[in-house]
């Protein structure tokens, strides 16, 4: 059998007609995420390429710490190993363009002691037509769109970037969202225009997104008023060791449906929800030792701080710096996701109206 | 960057990082350049404590900086 390595251009390397020795010479290759790997063969490499019309030595972007180049043929090698079907492969290429902005600065992402890792979200027509599970269990296992697509991009990340644990990836613990973390928007069970929309794409585009996140915190509330769960997230939200708290930017609020809906019932848009969090999510100033504000004095605007007799340190740096979407399905709970930080700000790519098979055609 | 810009630099990081740091030289362009590792962990040190250990270390790191080969023409 005959498989692609990564070079630019690819080599292509003999290898044994045996998948055990196959998965076990990309993992002695720190070429795999620990578990076991499509051999992306040149016919599998092809139909990924054929998915999109771009050339394959097109650097989609350089990834850091190596600062080595992402070809979209390269990018096409890891979503064949991922376990990709050839209609995700635009998602994975956009996806790792996303990263591959400056503002999303992917360098600190790749190598920080911090578990943050980029969250993949996709909005419009092409979600559904992929699977791209957005309802029940959607940060769960089961679907293949979600878990290989979110692989693809921590192979191009590991493999091209050359962002290893233990070695460059300075990771203390990081976290489970790290084998893959991607998800589509339930647009269809939310009372508010879809994320997209907000970041000013038009509402028939396919948009993927992504977003460092430092992991996901369950909120469960099972009030009937808005005012009850407006209560419990600012609770829940604001706490001495949220990352947002300590440097800025701001979360990303998951809502389920449900608590969604009850929210829109109360007559709140999601700016009035980004604003309620803003001005009532507040950790009291006595709940950090001086090492901890020290550091916030150092990192976070004097206005998100405040003086003496003070609410206490703001959760985002201003409203808008706060992003909603709703995703799940039936039940009382939500999520909230801190996010890296001003340096993990969503970064969006247009994947235009086409749905998957009129791309493919 | 700096180094690139002709500004002599050196870096001076904890234990856990230097593998990193040398990785992320290397693939800047800039293999050769001063590196030395102090102990770990500094994020909480006081600043006195961490002006101690930081004046330990400075004149080696000047010594490293200022004997090096300057580059041939």
């Amino acid at each position: 059998l005959v498989v692609v390595q990564q070079g630019l251009p690819a080599d292509l390397v003999q290898v044994a007609d045996d998948l055990e020795d196959i998965c076990e010479y990309f993992i002695d290759h720190s070429w795999s995420d620990g578990l076991p790997v499509i051999p992306p063969t040149v016919e599998r490499v092809e139909r990924m390429l054929a998915a999109v019309s771009r050339n394959r030595y097109e650097v989609v972007a350089k990834i850091p710490p190596s600062w080595r180049e992402a070809t979209v043929e390269i990018v096409a090698i890891n979503s064949v190993m991922a376990g990709c079907l050839p209609g995700y492969f635009p998602v994975v290429v956009a996806a790792v363009e996303a990263t591959g902005v400056d503002r999303f600065n992917l360098t600190a992402i790749q190598t920080t002691t911090n578990p943050v890792t980029p969250l993949v979200i996709v909005n419009g027509p092409l979600a559904p037509d992929l699977g791209i599970n957005s309802k029940g269990n959607v940060f769960g296992h089961g679907y293949r769109a979600n878990s290989t697509v979110g692989r693809a991009l921590r192979m191009v990340l590991m493999n091209v970037g050359g962002s290893h644990p233990r070695t460059t990836d300075m990771a203390t613990q990081g976290q489970p969202g790290r084998h893959g973390f991607c998800i589509a928007e339930n647009e269809q069970d939310s009372p508010w225009e879809p994320l997209h929309v907000d970041l000013g794409y038009p509402r028939d585009h396919s948009v993927v997104s992504v977003v460092g996140v430092t992991g996901t915190d369950n909120v469960h509330d099972l009030s009937v008023e808005a005012e009850g769960l407006l209560r419990t997230l600012c609770s829940h939200v604001a706490t001495a060791g949220m990352h947002n708290v300590h440097v800025g930017g701001g979360p990303l609020l998951v809502l389920g449906p449900e608590h969604a809906a009850l929210l829109a019932e109360g007559g709140m848009s999601k700016d009035d929800v980004k604003m309620h969090l803003y001005q009532h999510a507040r950790v009291p100033l006595a709940e950090f030792s001086p090492e901890n504000m020290r550091m916030i004095r150092q990192r976070r605007p004097a206005s998100a701080i405040g003086d003496e007799g003070s609410p206490g340190v703001t959760i985002a740096d201003e409203p808008a710096a706060i992003s909603i979407i709703v995703a799940g399905g039936a039940g009382t709970h939500s999520q909230i996701l801190p996010t890296f930080g001003r340096a993990s700000c969503l970064s969006s790519r247009d994947l235009g109206p086409a749905s998957v098979n009129t791309r493919l055609a | 960057v700096l180094e690139a810009r002709g500004i002599p630099t050196a870096l001076l990081v904890t234990s856990p990082f230097l593998a990193k740091v040398r990785y992320e030289a290397a693939s800047r362009g800039q293999p050769s350049l001063v590196i030395k590792s102090m102990p770990h962990p500094v994020a909480s040190l006081p600043l006195d404590d961490l002006r101690t250990i930081v004046e330990q270390i400075a004149p080696q790191l000047v010594k490293e900086l200022t004997t090096q080969s300057e580059p041939t023409a």
